[in-house]
């Protein structure tokens, strides 16, 4: 076979360790490029166990701006008073399935059904549909407490600008009595609030990388400035912990995708010359 | 022995009082690119009534005015000395059956200003609960002109009373609602003791009105209790204060409406109606919007709030629209626009283009509901840096180490196969 003879001896083993060292080299690479996990960014939150408590119990606030600073995979525990709307907002990046469960311990003496819902909304402000969960439950005058929890989407990398998909940033919890006898306002409430995120924050080698969110949605926090004609405001840096985007990721890009491509069919010829050549002469390597 | 036990009580509950003022007080942390860096530190005006039997609940609990009296002390002590709190009364005077001098019964006790803590402590303590007028409109009136009206200021009154205004007009909801609209960032907290069904319902609609909250509370102890998570509440905010600046969009349309730069507005916007700004934008700036309307009155179930983003000449660039529905304190809606990068030359104000943004909604009422001043309208601008608008093109390549492993898996396969299907007929073409 005149193929067979093109590789002989120390290039067939030349070859062959090519091929593997190629193969080889990926293993220990998966986990340095891969977007960091979320209990390793997560900021002061410290700890990593899931659903701990931070220690600290995080009150809520009356509207967007005053809402209670929370990290995901956290719980909060607060008394407030039955109607009143209730909002904390936590960081929450790609790929991870973010819960809010909120437990609501009633006062007593109520004089008619209650309805309570909690609503999620990303850093500006667009109600995310939740995807797993009960959002809203009605709670009979006598009824001592009152499960609900809303998951929204598993949060994306990046979207189209028009669509209003899940994105890496702030996310805000409102706990709300949407239906109350103005009689049963004002009373203690215990509202338990507990926060989790599912998902390591590594949706996959394509996360983030021909695609990405410059920016994450971290709401400003600062009053505006009426401006004058002419004037134009600098861009502002928007940080998050564990907020990653992309553009300094490893071989990112179009290109990336064509270098990725070509040493993909390199490596696949030189294994399967090797293979051929192992099947078509096995001696010539137990030797 | 009684008129004692009320003035402790009354002087407990100022002391409470004087300590949710820390909410505001402590300086804002500043967040180099989030945080304001020079808010002027909020302000706090308590108003507590003194006109009625609000006491009455309370029997003989010693220890539980002890208890205010000691949370008094502490309270007091901790108050840091930053902080701008003021204290006024209504209903303190006697004045028997005349409507026109009782419902002018209110008085500054201290001013807004850094506490002289002994002197409130004295002034609380002197005062002595009557059964005068309840004239809460007037009081709230005189509460906001105690905090101010200096810009970039936000003002919180605390309202502790017993029983509804007697005194109206002015209807103390209309009075509540007229302040909120006046741009002074305003907030009314309301607390209900052993609230009656009028009571209520006018503390509600002033809470609803300025976006604070109500609570109601029937005895000494579930006093101290609810006035203590309010303070709680209070000074765990204090770390972050955001002062929206007030605005007036444009209802006429994008050509005259106010430019704006990034940061938090407040405005009104009255039903039907449709409110413009303009944000300069540059290339490779993202612009992010949104848009909080807050339902401060009584408006029929279900409701929506739209934000949109055009081009001067009135192209669309970006629009957003969410539906709500039932009891709640606000519908927003939000978008993202951006502007694709010119070239790698930094731009420069030049090259900026004008962006319309449009906020109208669809609320309904019923007739007997004020349609003026207009609901309170919270719209945040942002620029931050330019995403990609639409998905990159992959043509069809790959990436990834399972790609990479799959096409080596198969190269590999492919040439063992190969390999002995190669050797197999060699093997069968020497044994012919």
């Amino acid at each position: 076979m005149r193929e067979s003879s093109l590789f002989r001896g120390k290039a067939v083993r030349l070859a062959s360790a090519l091929a593997a060292a190629a193969v080889l080299a990926g293993t220990p690479a998966v986990a340095a490029t891969s977007t960091p996990s979320p209990n390793a960014t997560g900021g002061s939150g410290g700890s990593s166990g899931a659903g701990n408590s931070s220690g600290t119990n995080v009150l809520p606030g009356t509207s967007f701006l005053t809402a209670g600073k929370m990290e995901a995979e956290t719980s909060t525990t607060a008394t407030a008073s039955t109607g009143e709307y209730m909002y904390w907002s936590f960081p929450a990046l790609a790929g991870q399935d973010v819960s809010a469960k909120v437990t609501l311990t009633l006062p007593g003496g109520r004089t008619a059904p209650t309805t309570w819902r909690v609503d999620v909304f990303d850093g500006i402000r667009r109600h995310q549909p939740c995807a797993i969960g009960r959002p809203q439950a009605t709670a009979q005058a006598a009824d001592a407490e009152v499960k609900i929890d809303c998951g929204p989407r598993t949060i994306r990398p990046w979207s189209e600008a028009w669509s209003a998909d899940p994105l890496p940033g702030t996310y805000y919890v409102r706990i709300a009595a949407t239906e109350i006898q103005e009689k049963d306002l004002g009373l203690k409430l215990k509202v338990t609030l507990e926060l989790t995120a599912d998902g390591d924050g590594d949706i996959g080698p394509d996360a983030g990388q021909d695609d990405s969110l410059k920016a994450p949605l971290v709401p400003i926090t600062r009053g505006g400035q009426v401006l004058q004609p002419g004037q134009a405001a600098e861009t502002r840096k928007v940080t998050m912990a564990g907020f990653d985007t992309g553009d300094d990721a490893w071989l990112s890009g179009t290109t990336g995708r064509w270098v990725w491509t070509a040493a993909g069919g390199v490596v696949a010829m030189l294994l399967g010359i090797s293979g051929f050549m192992f099947a078509r002469h096995p001696r010539r390597w137990f030797r | 022995m009684m008129t004692t036990t009320k003035r402790r009580i009354a002087a407990g509950i100022g002391a409470l009082l004087v300590a949710a003022a820390l909410g505001g007080a402590t300086p804002a942390a500043a967040d180099p690119d989030n945080g304001p860096a020079n808010t002027p530190p909020p302000k706090v005006d308590l108003v507590l009534d003194l006109s009625g039997s609000m006491n009455q609940n309370d029997a003989g609990g010693q220890t539980r005015i002890d208890a205010a009296k000691k949370a008094f002390n502490e309270i007091l002590e901790a108050l840091p000395s930053e902080a701008l709190v003021g204290l006024r009364v209504l209903g303190q005077g006697n004045p028997g059956n005349n409507k026109a001098a009782g419902c002018q019964e209110t008085a500054q006790l201290a001013p807004v200003g850094k506490p002289d803590k002994a002197a409130m402590k004295v002034a609380v303590a002197a005062q002595r609960p009557t059964t005068g007028w309840t004239p809460i409109g007037l009081t709230l009136r005189k509460a906001a002109e105690d905090l101010g009206n200096e810009p970039g200021t936000s003002r919180r009154i605390i309202l502790i009373t017993d029983g509804e205004d007697s005194c109206a007009p002015p209807d103390p909801c209309e009075v509540a609602r007229e302040l909120a609209a006046a741009g002074l960032n305003l907030v009314v907290d309301t607390l209900g003791l052993v609230p009656d069904e009028k009571t209520r319902k006018q503390l509600t609609c002033i809470a609803a009105a300025t976006g604070g909250t109500y609570t109601s509370a029937n005895n000494a102890q579930e006093l101290s209790e609810r006035v203590t998570q309010l303070v709680d509440r209070a000074v765990v905010k204090a770390e972050e204060v955001t002062t929206p600046t007030t605005v007036k969009g444009s209802p006429n349309g994008c050509a005259d409406a106010p430019l704006l730069g990034p940061g938090v507005y407040n405005d009104r916007e009255e039903f039907e109606q449709h409110l413009w700004y303009r944000v300069p934008q540059l290339p490779g700036q993202e612009l992010r919007a949104s848009a909080t309307v807050g339902i401060d009155r009584a408006v029929a179930r279900d409701y929506d709030v739209t934000i949109t983003a055009t081009t001067e000449d009135g192209r669309d660039l970006a629009r957003h629209t969410d539906a709500g529905s039932g009891r709640m304190d606000g519908q927003s809606a939000g978008l993202r626009y951006s502007m694709p990068a010119k070239g790698d030359d930094k731009p420069e104000a030049k090259d900026a283009k004008i962006v319309c943004l449009m906020v109208s909604t669809a609320f309904n009422a019923n007739a007997g509901v004020p349609r003026t001043p207009g609901m309170p309208v919270e719209l945040l601008v942002d620029l931050v840096a330019a995403s990609d608008a639409q998905a990159a093109d992959t043509h069809g390549l790959g990436r990834g180490w399972i790609f990479l492993g799959v096409l080596a898996g198969v190269g590999l396969v492919g040439g063992l196969l190969f390999g002995w299907l190669v050797r197999f007929f060699s093997g069968m073409r020497r044994a012919v």
